[in-house]
């Protein structure tokens, strides 16, 4: 979709004192407001992020994923508003919400995929509920895509057996394939090799080149790559301290 | 005199409990109706068309793939009640025979087979889906599961127990008719022209009533999980009677009611 041609003046996206909750403590969301062909850097410090836990026990060592899916209304917050497109995501009816995300394109540090279906059609998946593109259409554009990105997956190949960078890299291929109004993007867990972080690169650079607002969240090495700058923090505030 | 009240105040608190339950149930299984039913109102064009897609084949799964199962318990049904009526001499259950089939075991029969094959593993899919992060993934980029996953399912099961109902209804009736055949009064002609045209209503309204509920259930089992692999299993097993259960009360209601 060109999204030249629409108004850089709309607010895409925009938080304002937004926090939520986890097993031992809150995290914060910078405010932040994103326009049209707008890039920004979460920077998640990973070291405080690191020792959260979830209710049945697992560990998780980003973040990115969790603030990602507090941002489009997946996980609740304890306080503060996300507004996508100018509607409060949080506050929103369901299907309203569903309406919004489908304008939103996101890619989290762990992926996750329907396990029974092959990795191209898993990738292809949001192409094809939102815009309806003829199959042999959808699947040669999924698998130029993910070639560029070094993933050869023809045939019957599950996401059981991509690797988790592979499989990362998959959940960033399904996100630049709807080609979005906004990307949220989690940078890798670990760096990723230097022509596929060109790629990756890259392939952010003309999402919002293209018209797209973009918002990654990441750690400080992402700051280096990165051609785009205003970093802000996500605090990690213990719960002592919030009387939790 | 507490010893006296007690037994009765453990019954009457019993009762209660599975009023209540049953009440939730209730409450659950509408609520999975109208988010299915919301769902394929507001789909996009592309989502509509893999709903159908995965329509089709749930239609095959359900329907296609369990005739084999529900045609021969429909055959033991059809046989063993003519070779009752044959071996007794009482012709005269010939068209009760055929009654009983046409408005509760024929698909009942079919409802069997599915609760059997499908519910538990459209609970065991959904579940596990859902202990997978599938779900949250799916509406992460705005498709609704309850669209995307339920409404084949509960689509392809419905009209899958209808067409069953249908065939196991005929297989039954044939196979009867297999062995009252030569029989001067209730043989011939005029076996079949004792079953009468407003009997395929009610076949088809049991049917879409047993499907909506054994596909509800099992849809219900899968999504209400909480998201732990321990669990799925257990959302089979209730899945499983559940729908059982339910299928067997509507086809009682349905009966009741048309008389």
């Amino acid at each position: 979709m060109d999204l030249d041609s629409k108004t850089t003046d709309v607010r895409v996206f925009a938080t304002r004192g937004c926090e939520f909750e986890y097993a031992r403590g809150r995290i914060a969301v910078p405010d932040l407001e994103l326009r049209a062909g707008e890039a920004a850097l979460i920077e998640l410090p990973r070291a405080e992020v690191d020792r959260i836990h979830t209710p049945e026990g697992e560990r998780y060592d980003g973040g990115a994923d969790e603030v990602c899916e507090v941002l489009l209304g997946l996980a609740p917050a304890v306080s503060g508003e996300v507004r996508l497109f100018g509607e409060d995501v949080l506050q929103a009816p369901r299907s309203r919400q569903l309406a919004l995300r489908r304008r939103v394109a996101l890619a989290l540090e762990r992926p996750a995929f329907l396990s029974t279906v092959t990795v191209p059609d898993n990738v292809a998946l949001p192409l094809r509920d939102r815009r309806d593109p003829p199959d042999g259409d959808a699947i040669s554009r999924t698998l130029e895509l993910l070639e560029r990105f070094g993933l050869e997956v023809r045939g019957r190949v599950l996401p059981s057996q991509l690797t988790r960078e592979a499989r990362y890299l998959a959940g960033v291929a399904r996100a630049l394939l709807v080609e979005a109004e906004l990307l949220l993007i989690a940078a890798p867990e670990s760096p990723l090799s230097s022509p596929l972080a060109q790629v990756w690169c890259g392939a952010l650079e003309a999402q919002r080149a293209r018209g797209a607002a973009l918002l990654v969240l990441g750690g400080p090495s992402e700051r280096r790559v990165l051609p785009f700058g205003s970093i802000q923090q996500v605090r990690a505030l213990p719960s002592a301290a919030l009387g939790g | 005199m507490w010893n006296l009240l007690a037994v009765p105040n453990a019954l009457g608190a019993a009762a209660a409990r599975h009023v209540n339950a049953s009440g939730r149930a209730a409450v659950a299984l509408a609520e999975v109706l109208s988010r299915t039913a919301a769902g394929a109102a507001y789909a996009p064009p592309g989502g509509r068309r893999l709903v159908a897609r995965t329509t089709v084949m749930q239609v095959y799964f359900t329907g296609v793939q369990s005739v084999p199962v529900a045609g021969f318990f429909a055959l033991l049904v059809g046989l063993g009640f003519g070779h009752l009526v044959e071996r007794s001499g009482f012709f005269l259950l010939v068209p009760i025979g055929q009654d009983v089939i046409v408005e509760q075991l024929g698909v009942f029969v079919a409802a069997l087979a599915v609760v059997a094959r499908s519910a538990p593993a459209v609970a065991v899919e959904l579940g596990n889906m859902k202990v997978g992060g599938e779900l949250r993934m799916l509406e992460s980029f705005g498709i609704d599961p309850y669209r995307h996953l339920a409404l084949p399912r509960v689509l392809g099961i419905t009209l899958g127990v209808t067409a069953l109902g249908f065939l196991v209804t005929a297989i039954a009736l044939a196979a009867l008719y297999s062995v009252v055949h030569t029989h001067p009064e209730y043989g011939g002609r005029n076996f079949w022209f004792a079953v009468h045209p407003d009997q395929a209503v009610r076949v088809a309204l049991t049917g879409i009533a047993s499907g909506l509920a054994v596909a509800l259930v099992a849809v219900h089992q899968g999504f209400a999980l909480a998201p732990m692999h321990t669990e799925v299993p257990k959302a089979a097993s209730r899945a499983v009677v559940r729908s059982l259960v339910l299928s067997a009360l509507v086809s009682l209601v349905i009966g009741l009611v048309a008389g």
